[in-house]
C-alpha cells in the first residue's frame, strides 16, 4: 500500500511553482490552477504558467498530471504517455506538446508529467438513453478525425524510437501477452470469484491469433479521451494504458458498447461497418470483423477488469473517490456484456 | 456485487467526510451532508446483504454443481475436486452463505479452466458444461442488472 501523497490545488501550487522555477532557472508564476473532475486515475490539474526567458515574456496554458501512490493503477510511470507525447507530437496523431515529467517522489510526493493545455473539451459517452452525444454534421466530422488519428497511430514506426521500452511483444505473441496481463490484475484486484470472467478469459486464449503487425496501441482510445473545438478533434489524451501490441485492440474498444449504449454509433461516432471500412483504407491494414469481435471481447473483459480494480481501491480505503466505488457496482452488467459479445462472435 | 458491506459503508463515509464536506461552501447543504454521515453510519452496523438472495445463489450453484458432475462423467475423477458444501442447516447467516458461495464460484473457475484445456479428449461434453455454467451465470447476472441503478457515470464524470 502506497503512501497518502496531498494533492489538493493548496498543497501542489507552491511546490509546482518551485518545480518550474528551479527547472527553468527563472522566477515563475502560476495562475488559474484547477484540478479537474474527468479521469478515475491521475490526477490532472491545469494551470497558466508566466515566466521570462532569454528572449520574451512567455505565458504558457499546461496542464499537470500526478499518478496518486494510492490510486487505481499505482505504482504509476508517465514514462509511456511522455514518450508517446514526444514521438508523436508534430505527427498525424494530435497529441499535446510535451514538456516535463519525472518518476522521482520529488516534488509533488509522486511522479508527473507536465504538458501543453490544448483547446477544447473532452466530450463524454455517457449520454441519456435514446440521445446522441454529437450532431449529425459533428459525428461526421469528428468520426473521420477519430478514425484518421488512429490510423496514423497504427502505422507510425515506432522502432528505432523511445517506444520501443514499452515491451518485447510479437505479431504471435500479442494476444496472449494483453490476456496475461489482465489476467494478473484480476488476480490482484478481485475480492472474490468471477466465474463469468473466468470463462471470458478461457474463451479468449483458445481464439487468439496473430497479430497483422505490432503497433502502438493506445489502450483507451474511446469518446472521452479526445478534446474536440468546432468539431476539430485537437488532442487525444490519456495514454497511461499505452502499449505495443495488436492494433486491433483499439478497434474493439471502440466498440464496447459502455462507450456507446444502444446508439448504432461506436463511440458515438461511426457505424461499425463504416469504421472497419475506413480505418481499413486508411490504415491499409485488413479488418477481419472476427478480430474484431475477439478485441471486443477482451476490451469488455479489461473493462469488467479495471471496475473490479476501481472498487478494490475504493473498499481497501486508499483513494477516496467514490466514482471508484461506483465503477463495483457495474461490474454484472459488463460480466452480462461479455457473455454477449463471445455470443454473437461464436 | 457482494463485496464487503463494512469496508464500502467505511469507504463512503471516508470520502463524504474527507473530500465531500470540506469543498461543500452551503451550509445548509452542510447540515444535510452531516445528516447523510450519520444515517449511514447507522446503518452500517446493522445491515447484511440479502440472505434470501445469498440463500438462492448458493443452492443454484448447488444444483449446478451436481449437474456439471454429471455431464463430466468419467471425466469427473480427472477435473478439479467439488469443494465440501451444503445447505442441510435450517438457519445459515449471511457470512456462511457467502462463503459457500466463493467456495463454489472458485470452483466452476477452475472446472471451467479445466474443461477449456481438455477440449479434445472431452469431445462434446466440454461445451455442455461450458453451457450449463454460463446459463446459471447468465440468468444470475440478468437479475443482478435488474435490482442496480442505471450507471450515472456522465453525471459523476460532469459533477452536474
Amino acid at each position: 500500500m502506497g503512501t497518502t501523497v496531498e494533492l489538493d490545488e493548496r498543497t501542489v501550487e507552491p511546490k509546482l511553482v518551485a518545480y518550474l522555477s528551479r527547472t527553468l532557472g527563472t522566477d515563475v508564476e502560476i495562475a488559474g490552477l484547477e484540478r479537474y473532475t474527468v479521469g478515475f486515475s491521475w490526477v490532472t490539474y491545469g494551470f497558466e504558467a508566466s515566466w521570462t526567458d532569454a528572449r520574451r515574456a512567455r505565458t504558457e496554458p499546461l496542464i499537470l498530471r500526478i499518478g496518486p501512490p494510492t490510486g487505481l493503477f499505482a505504482p504509476y510511470d508517465p514514462f509511456p504517455q511522455f514518450a508517446a507525447f514526444e514521438v508523436l507530437h508534430g505527427s498525424g496523431v494530435p497529441v499535446p506538446r510535451p514538456f516535463w515529467w519525472s518518476d522521482d517522489p520529488e516534488p509533488f510526493g509522486a511522479p508527473f508529467l507536465i504538458c501543453e493545455k490544448v483547446a477544447g473539451e473532452a466530450p463524454l459517452p455517457w449520454v441519456a438513453e435514446g440521445r446522441e452525444a454529437f450532431p449529425p454534421a459533428a459525428r461526421e466530422a469528428l468520426a473521420e478525425q477519430f478514425v484518421a488519428a488512429l490510423a496514423a497511430l497504427h502505422r507510425f514506426e515506432w522502432r528505432g524510437t523511445p517506444l520501443e521500452r514499452l515491451g518485447a511483444v510479437t505479431e504471435e505473441s500479442a494476444a496472449r501477452v494483453a490476456i496475461e496481463f489482465w489476467e494478473e490484475q484480476l488476480a490482484r484486484w478481485a475480492f472474490r470469484a468471477h466465474p463469468m470472467l473466468d470463462w471470458g478469459l478461457a474463451w479468449l486464449r483458445d481464439h487468439c491469433a496473430p497479430a497483422p503487425r505490432v503497433s502502438v496501441v493506445h489502450g483507451d482510445y474511446r469518446t472521452g479521451n479526445f478534446l474536440e473545438e468546432n468539431a476539430r478533434l485537437t488532442a487525444i489524451l490519456d495514454w497511461e494504458l499505452v502499449h505495443l501490441g495488436d492494433p486491433l485492440e483499439d478497434l474493439g474498444w471502440i466498440c464496447l458498447r459502455s462507450f456507446r449504449g444502444r446508439s448504432p454509433y461506436m463511440c458515438h461516432l461511426i457505424e461499425r461497418e463504416r469504421l472497419y471500412a475506413r480505418y481499413e483504407e486508411l490504415a491499409g491494414i485488413p479488418v477481419p470483423p472476427e478480430r474484431v469481435r475477439f478485441w471486443e471481447a477482451f476490451g469488455t473483459m479489461k473493462l469488467a477488469v479495471i471496475h473490479i480494480g476501481a472498487a478494490r481501491c475504493f473498499e481497501d480505503g486508499r483513494y477516496d473517490d467514490l466514482r471508484l466505488g461506483v465503477m463495483g457496482v457495474h461490474v454484472p452488467r459488463l460480466c452480462l456484456q461479455l457473455e454477449s459479445v463471445i455470443g454473437a462472435a461464436t | 456485487m457482494t463485496n464487503s458491506l463494512e469496508r464500502i459503508f467505511d469507504s463512503v463515509l471516508k470520502a463524504l467526510e474527507a473530500e465531500v464536506l470540506p469543498r461543500l461552501d452551503d451550509e445548509f447543504a452542510r447540515g444535510q451532508l452531516h445528516g447523510a454521515i450519520e444515517l449511514l453510519g447507522n446503518l452500517k452496523t446493522r445491515v447484511e446483504w440479502s440472505t434470501a438472495r445469498l440463500h438462492a445463489e448458493a443452492a443454484a450453484r448447488l444444483e449446478l454443481a451436481s449437474e456439471v458432475e454429471r455431464l463430466l462423467g468419467d471425466a469427473r475423477s480427472l477435473a478439479p475436486a467439488r469443494p465440501e458444501a451444503a445447505l442441510d442447516q435450517p438457519r445459515v447467516s449471511s457470512a456462511e452463505l457467502e462463503a459457500i458461495r466463493e467456495r463454489l464460484d472458485h470452483w466452476l473457475g477452475e472446472v471451467l479452466r479445466f474443461v477449456a484445456a481438455h477440449r479434445g479428449d472431452l469431445g462434446g461434453r466440454a461445451a455442455e458444461v461450458e453451457a450449463a455454467i454460463v446459463a446459471i451465470l447468465r440468468a444470475e447476472l440478468k437479475a443482478e442488472v435488474k435490482l442496480t441503478p442505471p450507471p450515472r457515470f456522465g453525471e459523476i464524470s460532469r459533477g452536474k
